[in-house]
């Protein structure tokens, strides 16, 4: 079972996406940056979903330094915030989606399955 | 103090990023959300609360402030009940109690970030500048306190910009506000990004 590190500030949206991702993986979370990039290097998940306006770092920031850590890291970035610079910069950091908030659940099982079955987790 | 076409321009970019914020609402609550016609106006610091149009003397607010090109305060206001009464639309549950819970507050909370950062986030993407939000805060309590925690009243600044709109959602059973409010200094910011970006001003 693919494990997913949800890494948002918000226990309401982190709700919401394992209500639409459903019990067929196995979810980490953390509700900030910092504990974000922890958790990563202990559960090395298959995929992140990734907040960007979050109280620590910004989500742009745990991008950066995750891509650091693993440069080879799978991540998907939800944020409400719409400005273009954000997803330009998340795309260039090696983000493999970005999804405006509120996410619609198609759009989001789409990108999950998709990234998750090319890389045979 | 604002010209006839600064209000125009200014009513126009705010339609645009209103427009967005309340498709964004419309997709969470399965619900139409209805507009009213932005008003945008500049008032000194010490007259804001008597020109904001949301009278309820205790108001949910979830309140986002923004810095970077321009700096200020983003807020969303909702009556209590009616806050409640959102909440539930989003659990698509019948209104249980009109007290809200923490799971509530976390909910709203979101909302209030996804809203508030499509109806500025909207300005950065029309006007090529970048602004960056700092996380929301949710407060119930009355207004005259959440105006005095305002990032703009920590500078020395005497008049601000205050744009007003106002939605309905379920034939009025949620009435909420939503308001921008900038110092002097940015709201020069936001009309020279304006011209540049071809408003009319």
């Amino acid at each position: 079972m693919a494990t997913i590190l949800l890494v948002d500030d918000s226990t309401f949206a982190r709700n919401f996406v394992k209500r639409i991702l459903g019990d067929q993986y196995t979810y980490a979370e953390a509700s900030n940056g910092n504990d974000g990039l922890k958790a990563y290097s202990i559960h090395h998940p298959d995929l992140v979903i990734l907040d960007v306006t979050m109280p620590d770092i910004s989500g742009l920031e745990v991008l950066e330094q995750l891509r650091k850590q693993d440069a080879h890291a799978q991540v998907v970035v939800c944020s409400a915030d719409i400005q273009d610079y954000n997803r330009n910069r998340a795309m260039e950091l090696g983000a493999l989606a970005f999804l405006n908030k509120p996410v619609k659940p198609d759009a989001l099982l789409d990108a999950i399955r998709s990234i998750l079955s090319e890389s045979g987790a | 103090m604002l010209s006839p076409s600064q209000r125009d321009a200014l009513g126009e970019l705010v339609n645009i990023g209103f427009g967005r914020a309340a498709a964004s609402l419309s997709s969470m609550v399965h619900q139409r959300v209805l507009l009213n016609t932005p008003d945008v106006s500049v008032h000194p610091l010490q007259e804001l609360r008597e020109h904001l149009k949301f009278t309820r003397p205790e108001v949910a607010t979830v309140h986002q402030i923004f810095s970077g090109y321009m700096n200020g305060d983003a807020m969303l206001m909702i009556d209590t009940d009616g806050a409640s009464t959102l909440i539930n639309l989003l659990a698509d549950e019948t209104p249980q109690s009109q007290q809200l819970t923490a799971s509530d507050r976390e909910a709203l909370m979101e909302v209030g970030n996804i809203l508030l950062n499509a109806f500025v986030g909207s300005f950065g993407n029309l006007l090529n500048v970048r602004v960056t939000f700092a996380v929301p805060r949710l407060r119930v309590e009355a207004v005259n306190d959440l105006l005095s925690t305002l990032a703009i009243g920590q500078e020395e600044i005497r008049f601000v910009l205050l744009v007003q709109t106002h939605f309905m959602i379920l034939d009025g059973q949620v009435e909420g506000f939503v308001a921008l409010i900038m110092g002097v200094e940015s709201m020069d910011k936001l009309f020279v990004a304006m011209e540049q970006a071809g408003f009319q001003i």
